[in-house]
């Protein structure tokens, strides 16, 4: 049985994978969605923030994983916006500033929101860790000029804040480096709460520090994000991923069953 | 001279951010800022190291003519237009970031979800419990699979509850080891680059 | 259905991407030196913002002379494609980047990983998962650092590390499973703008 599962075409197994995961694109199932704990507390830091507070949002993660985390950040930018919460965006890795403007150009016009008082994207540095360092003793020395080349102490938002201590939070979203570590490193001896949104398969390398208590909340991929829209009730695309997710790791975890099955079948049938 | 500046460097900006770590003198302070400002520049222009290998390289494949010039020339022109407009429009025009969101983007994001189906393949055919350990990593990962999607609660209201222990206490412990050991280990190479027994970062020769 | 050129750009090359699955061929092979020609042009020209903001204005508008250091130590990167005997040269600027790099990560791992970790891990040992946290985290530890001959014969650390290799399997389970549902989030973004985005199916 094994050598007939080895011989089966691989583009087979492609395109079950494909049908499975697209149907419910099409037609939603409509499965329901808990929310975790890690989301639970990630949500609790945000919603107890005031209006005119300052976060800092870094959009650290690459186009490849930015399917996987950014649903994360955009859910969280649209509830700090709807409590008035001033955003700083910044980012440490070169593909960042034009992810970020992604998720902050709804709100260039319209929604009663000003750019460079209600938000800003400072643009990038290089140097990863040692930019973070930069960043959190100086922010305006790291990044003299945003994203549109202005200068930043001329921007209204930015008049009121010279290191990481004088903002509330500070996010990181990641999909590699820099990311959690370089963050909780950095920021040590710093007073904001560090949340944190990285890919999937980040998760579990990350739950040391937020069961330590160093990180203040922990997103993890699509899912998390789904978890935060439904939380702050706003359902979006990540909410709508979900029943394909489902299906996706029943074909999975089917694949994987059936493998073993053929391999333990097999190793009996010898040992006989 | 060609190894002793570059270790006394390395060891002079080394030991005066660790001095910087354990005093409050506003001198050392002031340098050690400085010096993690310079690195913001210094590391912009390694950011270009890697095109001027890969103009080397598809360059010298364009010019003659050899197999697989012309997507060497498609890389080349992706390049040069990503540049120039870049520095000359700004990155934050419209023609550079109209490559980004259109070209670069949807490229790596497909290109790295192709991946999943290897997995599925994969599942397939070479994930299987051959051993202890073995069984304990796939029964892991199908019990977090179920847990974290939301069907895995239709099929069990407990698998959540499964998954969520799983991360919340083998999973805390197994990387809260590992943590710990890399903390070690950064502390132990960093003591051999100042010290300058490590040398590798200086490359052959 | 999308028709606008982005979008359909955009689609074009996911399906391009995707013909891979079938096989090797001249459409994905484009699409892969198109991404790696952009990627690398992309580098570039965020680099030299960098260079700009940080270094060049500052210098000229506002006599900071000393960035004159940092530029030079930048320039000095590309004498590795220097013909002859001036390669050397580009060791000063990384010994600069590794000498910051590595002290920052360092002065900061031993608060931030080691002892606060270590200080996290002790709790009343009162419930079987607070004992399983720090039999687990003590076990991956005797895995690392006992695993040799050296500790051959001493049952406590053989136990400890046979401990560690199973916890250490369950979080290796663990980033695997959601290794598999981060993969599939990718594909289910790129079925939602190929289906819903461009072709407006969804």
């Amino acid at each position: 049985m094994e050598k007939f599962l080895a011989s089966i075409d691989r583009r087979y197994i492609y395109i079950v994978l494909l049908l499975v995961v697209l149907f419910p694109l099409i037609r939603p199932i409509g499965l329901p969605i808990s929310i975790s704990s890690w989301t639970e507390s990630f949500y609790a830091v945000i919603d107890q923030l005031q209006a005119g507070d300052i976060v800092v949002m870094s959009i650290d993660y690459s186009p490849s994983g930015g399917p996987d985390v950014g649903p994360q950040a955009v859910a969280i930018f649209d509830h700090l916006m709807a409590k008035n919460v001033k955003v700083i965006g910044v980012s440490f890795l070169a593909e960042g500033p034009p992810q970020l403007q992604q998720i902050i150009n709804p709100y260039m016009e319209g929604r009663g929101k000003t750019y460079g008082v209600d938000f800003v994207n400072l643009g990038y540095a290089a140097g990863l860790e040692t930019a973070i360092a930069a960043f959190n003793a100086d922010m305006k020395r790291a990044f003299p000029v945003d994203f549109f080349n202005t200068p930043t102490n001329t921007i209204p938002l930015m008049q009121s804040v010279t290191d990481a201590n004088d903002v509330k939070v500070v996010m990181n979203f990641a999909t590699g480096i820099p990311g959690p570590a370089e963050w909780v490193r950095q920021l040590a001896g710093f007073s904001p709460d560090i949340l944190i949104g990285v890919v999937t398969v980040m998760g579990p390398q990350t739950e040391p520090y937020y069961q330590s208590g160093q990180i203040k909340g922990l997103l993890s991929g699509l899912r998390s994000a789904a978890e935060y829209e439904v939380r702050a009730g706003m359902p979006g695309s990540a909410a709508a991923g979900m029943d394909a997710q489902s299906l996706g790791h029943v074909v999975i975890i089917l694949a994987m069953a059936l493998g073993n099955l053929a391999y333990f079948l097999g190793r009996k049938g010898g040992a006989k | 001279m060609r190894r002793s500046l570059p270790l006394t460097i390395t060891s002079f900006v080394g030991f005066w951010i660790v001095f910087d770590y354990f005093v409050k003198i506003d001198f050392v302070r002031t340098w050690t800022v400085n010096f993690t400002n310079w690195v913001i520049i210094v590391a912009a222009f390694a950011l270009g190291l890697g095109a001027v290998n890969l103009l080397r390289i598809h360059g010298k494949r364009v010019t003659e003519r050899r197999p697989g010039w012309m997507e060497s020339s498609v890389l080349l022109v992706a390049l040069v237009y990503m540049t120039v407009t870049g520095i000359f429009l700004g990155t934050s025009s419209e023609a550079f970031l109209f490559a980004f969101t259109n070209l670069q983007q949807p490229l790596s994001a497909a290109m790295f979800s192709l991946l999943v189906f290897f997995i599925a393949s994969a599942s397939f055919r070479a994930f299987r419990a051959r051993s202890i350990e073995a069984a304990v990593l796939l029964i892991s990962g199908v019990i977090l699979m179920l847990g974290r999607a939301p069907i895995g609660e239709v099929i069990w209201t407990k698998f959540p509850d499964i998954a969520d222990w799983i991360m919340q206490v083998p999973n805390l412990a197994g990387n809260r080891g590992i943590m710990i050991g890399a903390a070690i280990g950064i502390v132990s190479v960093a003591m051999r680059v100042l010290l300058g027994i490590d040398r590798g970062y200086m490359g052959q020769e | 259905m999308n028709l606008s050129v982005g979008i359909t750009l955009a689609a074009i090359m996911t399906i391009a991407c995707y013909s891979y699955l079938w096989r090797e061929n001249t459409l994905y092979r484009i699409a892969e030196h198109l991404f790696v020609g952009l990627g690398a042009g992309y580098s570039i020209a965020m680099g030299w913002n960098n260079v700009k903001t940080n270094a060049i204005n500052p210098l000229l508008n506002d006599g900071q002379y000393i960035l004159i250091v940092p530029l030079l130590l930048g320039a000095l990167l590309f004498t590795r494609f220097l013909p002859g005997s001036n390669k050397w040269l580009a060791r000063i600027p990384m010994a600069f980047l590794v000498g910051t790099g590595i002290a920052l990560s360092a002065r900061a791992a031993v608060l931030a990983e080691f002892v606060q970790q270590i200080r996290a891990t002790i709790i009343p040992l009162n419930s079987v998962n607070n004992i399983l946290i720090v039999v687990g985290t003590i076990g991956v530890l005797a895995y690392f650092f006992f695993s040799s001959k050296f500790t051959e014969g001493i049952p406590g650390l053989k136990y400890g590390a046979l401990v560690g290799r199973y916890v250490m399997m369950a979080a290796f389970g663990a980033a695997f499973g959601n290794g598999v549902m981060g993969r599939i989030s990718l594909l289910i973004s790129r079925l939602q703008f190929i289906f819903g985005s461009w072709l407006g199916l969804m």
